[in-house]
């Protein structure tokens, strides 16, 4: 049941997804170079386009258990299952010799990301086209290539097309942060570059041997079929338990790199910091799940054992990095940082919710990625939204915003709420199901990460505190309030943290689906006997 | 009326408020915020009465025989109505629901009654912010954000009835939980509603941080709760088949360093809720939060400390009774490990909150600690069992409460206009964008102790030494003050008298017949805070009200309008009437005649089955209780009621010296707790602050600032240990790269830098050893409570 496809739109819709971005550079490249707000309004086009792309396809996503009462496996075949939107729909293109395939599609707990990501991507561009004056041409094409990267590392359904995307998507990064990054942009983009290469190379290897230990053999001397394709891999004989590890080991290190998951962090806040505030939306809302969206995707169904055994470890420093992370963001006086150490701190609960190994702490893990993309994402926008009006981000500088700047205000507390998993948004709702996958898993691990997550909002009340209570102090006099187009940017973040904190069954129910099947396939001993 | 027609619609009860709130929150968004909002949110909280009602009649219908066909068949076989909110994979679903029992039906009609006279008396109260709002910097009238505020005020208002509405009523914990959590936001909101004072935006961080210590523990009880019950439904947790589910679980073996440790899991988890209450509910060691809460307009403390946030802790622990008393099966009237520390930390909690208030000047602080002692009163109760006799007071104290903050309310409204009246004569200042006036004056007040007590601000319209003769100024609201002070303080037949007493009944019975020694402690706790509640209750009304005007504030203070004595003689027929509905059926003469109806509706406990016997009358407590009310009023009389002027002019008490200083300083749990916002220099500004905060926060802040410390040294750790090998790289890199002005900067800024370090950390090291903030004390907190947990456990 898992390892089927189906399009029911039979239209290759999630390539037109995928590619449509690319296309746009290249159309961007086309167009005369002074041209700012051309050039801005044709990216915007081609995200915007790209993001109703995105819900057509998240809106005729089947997603099976529309009632959670039915959810039965009775009928024989069960609607939500496998991979959506295949493409192509039956068999994988070949694409490149040595058997890698191009074959694209989704189930639920990509479809969502997918969405996140043209959300993000849309917003991201709507925000620079309100501040981006510098190389703008560039600065588009980057962002555009950026964004096919991310969106096909979502959807590859062949591991060596999924490493092509995810090398695809560092290149613009590098250029974003090296070229309209801050004052320590070259530092940043350093160490960035390095963290990330070590986990890939790492990878490629892993993913290499991958396919000849597990692949090849399943496919003999068959003419079509594909060594690297994910499909093969899950229908392999399990491998040896050293040899999983080892490989689970590469895999994992690259992935834990990207989330950033404790002590694979401290690339973040530089890198973070010195983006422009549009890049770091794009960093910490999509680039992060990334690594996440591997572990869970890749990670836990290839090296089952493996990664059952390395469970402890990451719960571990899971909940090391969700306390560490929101220590750490106490001491930091640029607001800035001290969201990018937040990030550390939430990444954490993603990956106790990925590591518990139930249904709860798998869906509650996915969506807390979500979660994290929309009110990291908003928090980015909104700390640069200040800084273009009073150039700086120094706690220090504000005081009293409340009373200059009071819609900026209140969408900030509205997104502050949702960081720290108020109840009525996204955040407790994914804080829910990961805290209680992780007690599932490991009382101790599920206790002390709910504590962490008191911390959190101390270091988020204490920054709203300072910067908006208060008389007014420092730089916040005469700042203008937000206008009508950032308010545009941030509503559509602030709609969904209420709408999944209320009505969380619109973006959980193909989450939980795919988890519970994702679930009942790690789980089951069958595979592991499986011949093949 | 019967509750299977009027039960489904009861989910419209906290429907109406939230309607108001985006009716409110749409008039602001809109640009047409008006008075209008105060009606608007009149009209959702009136709604709200109108449904509550009806639905508390019926279900008292149907608990007394005739839905169910059996008494208490209500409360065996709850109103339940849900929908499936959020997917659970296999587990099917978690519910938004409704359960309509005699708990929550009881509380329910309390909380819209109570919280309709606040929202009235508000509408006019706020009316300062409405006319008067002048923009903080250039001092000019701005009325459109006056008006803003105004309508932002109520929507914050409606929403904070919401929230206490919806976990009331709410079917299972986790919604509970997330109602609770609206209550945070909104008490958050609205305590910071001044949030230009520095005092108003740290007592609004406090609180939601100190409340959320709780809510963690409470976030780890639910979880527990759903890893033994599969389901976070009262119907399922709160049966009896949950029940014995609960007694057939095995203890939980912890294994620390090789020694396995059985930790029974019942107690555990019924502390892991109890850390919520102790948060919500202001319960030592985290009542910190409360009284620094009327910080917000008065209203929102009436609302907090009355008939919303403080109750729902109290509230809680009655709702999840069952699991309390479920770790002795055995022996009914045994008093089980979690019980014992919830009866012993209420007994506490009520004895060191009165004695504080004994020596407070600020009218609502008095009152403040008042509450903190009155839910240790309901707490305690708990602990020893007295289940009807806590959830009675609980009710009665909503009533009484409530009037009395409204009537400090129209007190300190009084005497702002009095204020006004010595200078331009025009408006009250109250919220007229300064939260209080004496910032504008133009000879600042000089803050200084004498004897280790702060001397009062002569133009402080809240401290009781500058008040007095109000008694004639403001008749209605100091005949309805005295009426609810009689209440509280237990003065016979008045509502406090009748559900006080009931709570010092049982711990007498359980302490003096049973013999059961918390019992006892409980009982002669309560009576001496009970002395000590009398005592400063009479102490603050001859303050306020006895003799001539201290000041000329005071002398030209005058009556209320309306709209503000309206609701205080409402609430007062309350505060006088309302215990006859609980007065013990053995008490000759009206006793059998009314039949404490209370005690026959509350009495049957959710699901469990079990039932609460009414003890049999006793003289010897209540002849006591009424004693010591009378004595308390005596002595208040004595010290302050004889020469009232004088007494505000200089507080006899203050012979008493550094005990009094003590007192007066709240035992300095504040400064123990990290100096952090009431007296922290950095937040507190120039307002309280003396040499006697300072060097008490010094030698505190040495301890706390070790923490503080070891955040920069993560931080540090995270720049240099983690970050040494990646650099070293980079630096590699640089050498071949073509960005030849990064040496320039890495190495020339860098020994910069260093130089500059060098300095500075000694000079830093030094310093941080003497800041204090939030999260440290949050920390400390929380680990001393993991402590007593654990030790408690063991």
């Amino acid at each position: 049941m898992l390892l089927t496809t189906s399009n029911a739109l039979g239209f290759p819709l999630l390539s037109l997804i995928v590619f449509l971005p690319l296309v746009g550079a290249g159309l961007l490249a086309l167009l005369p170079k002074r041209q700012d707000g051309l050039i801005h309004a044709t990216a915007l086009f081609i995200a915007g386009l790209d993001l109703v792309l995105a819900l057509v396809l998240f809106g005729s996503f089947d997603r099976g258990w529309a009632d959670p009462a039915t959810q039965s496996i009775q009928h024989g075949m069960r609607l939500g299952a496998g991979f959506q939107f295949a493409d192509p729909e039956r068999l994988p293109l070949n694409w490149l010799p040595g058997g890698i395939s191009y074959q694209l599609g989704v189930d639920g707990i990509s479809v969502v990301l997918v969405l996140l990501t043209a959300l993000l991507g849309f917003l991201a561009l709507l925000f620079s086209s309100l501040h981006v004056g510098h190389r703008v041409r560039e600065y588009g094409i980057w962002m555009l290539i950026l964004q096919t990267g991310m969106l096909g590392v979502f959807t590859a359904l062949d591991l060596f097309l999924f490493y092509v995307f995810w090398e695809a998507s560092l290149i613009p990064m590098i250029f974003l942060i090296a070229i309209w990054g801050g004052r320590e942009r070259i530092y940043a983009t350093f160490k960035f570059v390095l963290y990330t290469l070590a986990g890939s190379a790492l990878m490629l290897v892993a993913l290499v041997a991958l396919g000849q230990l597990m692949g090849r053999p399943v496919c003999g001397s068959a003419p079509d079929c594909h060594p690297y394709h994910f499909f093969t891999l899950l229908a392999a004989p399990s491998l040896p338990l050293a040899t999983q590890a080892l490989l689970f080991g590469a895999f994992a290190l690259a992935f834990a790199v990207k989330v950033p998951l404790f002590p694979f962090h401290s690339w973040l806040p530089d890198a973070h910091v010195q983006a422009p505030t549009a890049v770091s939306v794009i960093l910490a809302g999509v680039l992060l799940k990334m690594g996440g969206y591997g572990l869970l995707r890749f990670c836990l169904p290839l090296f089952p054992k493996a990664a059952v055994a390395a469970a402890p470890a990451f719960l571990l420093l899971a909940v090391i990095g969700i306390w560490y992370g929101a220590w750490v963001a106490f001491a930091q006086t640029d607001m800035k940082k001290l969201v990018a150490y937040s990030s550390v701190s939430h990444m954490g609960i993603v990956i106790l919710g990925i590591f518990s190994f139930n249904e709860q702490g798998l869906a509650g893990g996915a969506l807390q990625m979500i979660n994290h993309g929309l009110s990291t994402g908003a928090l980015f926008l909104l700390v640069g939204m200040l800084y273009e009006r009073a150039h700086s981000r120094q706690i220090a500088d504000f005081g009293g915003l409340w009373q200059v700047m009071p819609r900026f205000s209140v969408v900030f507390l509205v997104v502050l709420f949702s960081s720290v998993g108020l109840p009525g948004t996204n955040g407790f709702v994914g804080e829910w199901l990961s805290l209680l996958g992780g007690f599932r898993a490991n009382m101790l691990a599920g206790g002390l990460a709910a504590f962490g997550v008191v911390l959190g909002a101390a270091y988020m009340l204490w920054l709203y505190q300072r910067v908006f209570f208060g008389p007014v102090r420092g730089k916040s006099a005469g700042l203008p309030d937000l206008t009508g187009p950032e308010m545009l940017t941030l509503l559509p973040l602030v709609v969904l943290i209420f709408w999944i904190g209320i009505y969380p069954a619109t973006i959980l129910q193909p989450i939980q689906a795919a988890a519970t099947e994702w679930l009942t396939y790690i789980d089951s001993a069958a595979r592991l006997a499986a011949g093949g | 009326m019967d509750l299977h027609s009027i039960g489904p619609l009861a989910w419209l009860i906290p429907t109406f408020t939230a309607l108001a709130f985006v009716v409110i929150i749409g008039m602001i968004v809109t640009d047409r915020a008006s008075k209008n909002a105060a009606w608007v949110a009149v009209a959702g909280i009136g709604a709200s009465t109108l449904l509550a009602l009806p639905t508390f009649l019926a279900a008292l219908g149907s608990a007394s025989g005739h839905g169910e066909g059996e008494a208490g068949g209500l409360a065996i076989a709850p109103f339940v109505k849900q929908w499936a909110w959020l997917p659970m994979g296999r587990d099917g679903a978690l519910n938004l629901g409704i359960m309509v029992d005699p708990l929550s039906a009881a509380a329910v009609a309390m909380v819209t009654v109570v919280c309709t006279a606040i929202f009235v008396f508000a509408s006019a109260y706020m009316e300062g912010e409405f006319n008067n709002y002048r923009d903080a910097r250039t001092g000019l009238p701005d009325p459109r954000t006056g008006r803003n505020r105004y309508a932002r005020f109520f929507a914050y208002v409606s929403l904070f009835a919401t929230g206490m509405l919806g976990f009331v009523l709410s079917s299972n914990l986790l919604q509970a939980l997330l109602f609770w959590e609206v209550m945070g936001l909104c008490s958050f909101l609205l305590i910071g509603f001044w949030n230009f004072k520095p005092s108003a935006a740290a007592a609004a961080k406090k609180a939601f941080l100190t409340t959320r210590v709780g809510d963690c523990f409470f976030f780890l009880g639910i979880l527990g709760l759903y890893w033994v019950f599969g389901s976070v439904d009262y119907a399922d947790m709160l049966s009896k088949a949950g029940i014995e589910k609960l007694h057939a679980l095995a203890p939980f073996a912890v294994d620390i360093a090789g020694h396995v440790y059985a930790v029974p899991v019942i107690p555990l988890l019924a502390l892991l809720v109890f850390g919520g209450s102790v948060g919500k509910s202001a319960m030592f060691p985290l009542h910190v939060w409360l009284p620094d809460a009327m910080e917000g307009p008065t209203p929102v403390s009436a609302l907090i400390h009355a008939a919303t946030m403080v109750s729902a802790g109290v509230f809680l622990v009655a709702r999840m009774y069952p699991v309390f008393s479920a770790a002795t099966p055995d022996h009914p009237g045994y008093i089980s490990g979690p019980m014992f520390v919830v009866a012993a930390l209420g007994a506490f909690t009520a004895i060191l909150a009165a004695t504080i208030a004994v020596a407070q000047y600020d009218i609502k602080r008095v009152l403040a600690y008042s509450t903190v002692s009155q839910l240790g009163f309901m707490v305690a109760a708990l602990g020893i069992g007295a289940y009807v006799a806590a959830v009675f007071h609980l009710l009665t104290h909503a009533f009484f409460k409530a009037l009395l903050f409204l009537g400090s309310g129209s007190v300190i409204h009084g005497m702002e206009h009095g204020m006004h009246h010595g200078q331009d004569g025009h408006g009250d200042g109250h919220g007229s964008g300064h939260g209080s006036g004496h910032d504008e004056q133009a000879a600042p007040y000089q803050p200084r102790r004498i004897g280790g007590v702060l001397a009062a601000d002569p133009m402080d319209p809240q401290d009781m030494r500058n008040m007095g003769g109000l008694a004639g100024k403001m008749p209605w609201t100091f005949r309805t003050y005295v009426i609810g002070t009689a209440a509280l303080t237990g003065i016979p037949l008045l509502a406090g008298f009748w559900s006080k007493d009931e709570i010092l009944a049982e711990a007498f019975h359980k302490g003096v017949q049973s013999q059961i020694a918390i019992a006892l402690i409980v009982y002669v706790l309560l009576t001496a805070a009970a002395f000590f509640t009398s005592f400063y209750m009479w102490r603050q009304v001859f303050m306020v009200y006895a003799g001539k005007p201290s000041t000329e504030m005071a002398a030209h203070a005058h009556e209320s309008s309306p709209a503000m004595t309206g609701p205080l003689i409402f609430l007062s027929i309350f505060a006088a009437l309302l215990g006859f509905v609980g007065v013990p059926e053995g008490l000759p003469g009206i006793g059998p005649a009314l039949g404490n109806p209370f005690h026959h509706f509350v009495g049957a406990l959710t699901a469990s089955g079990s039932h609460f016997e009414a003890l049999a009358f006793d003289w010897t407590p209540m002849l006591i209780s009424t004693v010591v009310a009378f004595l308390g009023l005596g002595a208040a009389w004595w010290v302050y009621g004889r020469d009232p002027a004088a007494a505000r002019a200089r507080d006899p008490l203050a012979r008493l010296g550094r005990l009094w200083a003590l007192l007066n300083n709240k035992y300095n749990l504040d400064e123990v707790y990290g100096l952090v916002v009431t007296s922290n220099p950095r937040i507190h500004g120039e307002a309280d602050v003396t040499e006697h905060d300072k060097t008490v926060a010094e030698r505190l802040g040495k301890l706390i600032g070790l923490t503080d410390a070891f955040s920069r040294l993560n931080g540090q750790i995270d720049a240099r240990l983690v970050d040494g090998a990646v650099n070293l790289a980079a630096r590699l890199g640089e050498k071949f790269s073509r960005f030849n002005g990064l040496l320039d900067r890495y190495v020339v800024d860098g020994a910069v830098n260093l130089v500059a370090f060098a300095g500075l950390d000694l000079s830093r090291g030094l310093k941080l050893l003497q800041t204090g903030r939030v999260q440290q004390y949050a920390l400390i907190v929380l680990f001393a409570l993991l402590f007593l947990v654990g030790a408690l456990v063991m």
